[in-house]
């Protein structure tokens, strides 16, 4: 090849190269590099992220040994979820939201528990079949600790509720645990995550559970707390956070039996950012008491491109006052009835 | 077609797996209404009340003889309904609507809100309760 080619090659590369610079072409391939630093060199977390999967938490049990769908399943499931969950999304496009209705007749009826959520727009394609990782994907509770789970779970908004703590601590607005509280609560449960040196700062949307967790070097202290004490440190580009020392409440009534904390609860959280839009998020639980090993949940959080809201449960939360009121109505009406003449 | 084979064959427990677990709801339907009590109203709505953890509709329902009840609809959160796009203006007093919902367990003017439908036909999903809702047979996802 001639030297005056080979020159011709060099010159059009280089005008290439000023072109893309000028174009700011090159400056978007730095945003987008997903090992994004933060001005003072930890990898960039900060934003408001969501779980948008409609993975279930547990593998159904006709899926056993099936750890995963392939891309083509996956994303036929998502399609047909989305489809059925009544996401405005999922529709032809987002109508405007000044009118007196902003959706349409063509949603399913009795969509009310899947609009709690509304969690992403879409789906999420996801080709695990369960949040938790591994060929069983469901939680290894002790034989007791499962038998208290389907317990609780049978007897869920059924009482019986003498008193306000007779209702659970969400349904007070307290809290639903941190364990899990990551992908849950909310329209996917928002999470908004600030980083300064030496800190990371992680708070949920709803109940505005916060945790401040120090990067720095130190170690856990002897403090218990309701949400524990995190602690974190970096390994290359994943945030990693341990929390220990909750305090026992396995006295309360809780949401989930598997997010009760306990003195002997570990969790050891993992936070990657992927790329741009995607955080992937893992969990390692490990509690004796609970379960019979550690188990790790996996799921990715998305980039949500919309405020972090106020979400103040105290405001208005008639719930306590009319679940206990429900209750002695309904002991009423059985004296009256066991007191009629028949 | 596999594809769709393998979907029938999954979304059966892959609902019951999402409805079953109560981890994102923020209270029980069947503490605070009456699965044996369904309702439908037709009135006019005074209020809409954007508070947490749940947006309330009060609605002025008009009886045959003339006399108004004054009823309360429990939506979802407000949080949920403005990323799902209502506005304040989305039902503002005096807008026409019929309710199909649940009243409370104690008897009194308060309803969940199952569906809500404007003169023209369109509907308005309120969302309101967590798990637990009936399942009523309007749901042509409902599986039991």
């Amino acid at each position: 090849m001639s030297h005056w080619y080979l020159a011709c090659l060099r010159a059009l590369a280089t005008m290439a190269i000023v072109l893309a610079v000028a174009s700011g072409e090159f400056v978007v391939q730095a945003q987008t590099d997903p090992t994004t630093e933060t001005p003072w060199g930890e990898p960039d977390l900060r934003g408001v992220w969501r779980n948008d999967t409609e993975t279930p938490f547990e593998r159904p049990p006709e899926l056993a040994g099936k750890e995963f769908y392939s891309q083509e399943e996956a994303a036929a499931l998502a399609a047909e979820r989305c489809a059925s969950s009544g996401r405005l999304a999922c529709q032809d496009g987002r109508q405007a939201a000044e009118g007196p209705s902003p959706e349409t007749a063509t949603q399913p009826a009795g969509t009310y528990n899947r609009f709690w959520q509304d969690r992403g727009k879409p789906v999420r394609i996801v080709t695990r079949t369960s949040m938790i990782v591994g060929s069983e994907g469901r939680i290894p509770f002790t034989p007791e600790m499962q038998q208290e789970s389907d317990r609780n779970a049978a007897n869920y908004g059924l009482g019986p509720f003498d008193t306000w703590r007779d209702v659970e601590l969400g349904e007070r607005c307290m809290t639903d645990g941190l364990a899990g509280s990551v992908w849950t609560g909310t329209a996917g449960g928002p999470q908004n995550i600030s980083q300064g040196p030496g800190w990371v700062v992680i708070e949920g949307e709803q109940f505005r559970d916060r945790r401040i967790v120090p990067t720095d070097g130190r170690q856990h202290g002897n403090v218990r707390h309701w949400l524990g004490e995190s602690v974190g440190h970096w390994e290359n580009n994943t945030l990693i956070v341990e929390t220990k020392n909750f305090l026992d409440k396995s006295n309360e009534r809780w949401l989930a039996t598997w997010r009760i904390p306990t003195e002997t609860m570990r969790l050891v959280e993992r936070f990657t950012r992927v790329d741009d839009d995607t955080l992937m998020y893992q969990l390692t639980i490990e509690d004796p008491v609970k379960f019979t090993k550690a188990w790790t949940v996996e799921v990715p959080l998305t980039k949500l491109d919309q405020p972090f809201l106020e979400y103040a449960c105290h405001e208005g939360n008639y719930g306590v006052i009319h679940t206990l009121s429900g209750a002695r109505s309904q002991e009423q009406e059985a004296a009256e009835s066991s007191n009629r003449p028949r | 077609m596999r594809i769709e084979r393998v979907l029938v064959g999954t979304w059966i427990g892959v609902l019951l797996s999402v409805f079953s677990n109560p981890a994102g709801a923020h209270h029980a339907f069947g503490a605070e209404f009456d699965a044996n009590k369904p309702i439908q109203l037709e009135g006019t709505v005074t209020r809409m009340e954007w508070i947490n953890p749940h947006a309330w509709i009060h609605l002025d329902v008009t009886q045959p003889d003339g006399t108004v009840e004054k009823w309360m609809i429990e939506g979802g959160p407000p949080n949920s309904l403005v990323r799902r796009g209502f506005t304040k203006n989305s039902l503002v007093p005096g807008t026409a609507i019929s309710v199909d919902g649940y009243q409370a367990i104690d008897g009194s003017n308060r309803a969940n809100g199952r569906d809500l439908t404007f003169p023209d036909g369109t509907h308005l999903f309120m969302g309101s309760s967590g798990t637990g809702a009936p399942l009523d047979g309007n749901d042509p996802t409902e599986r039991r």
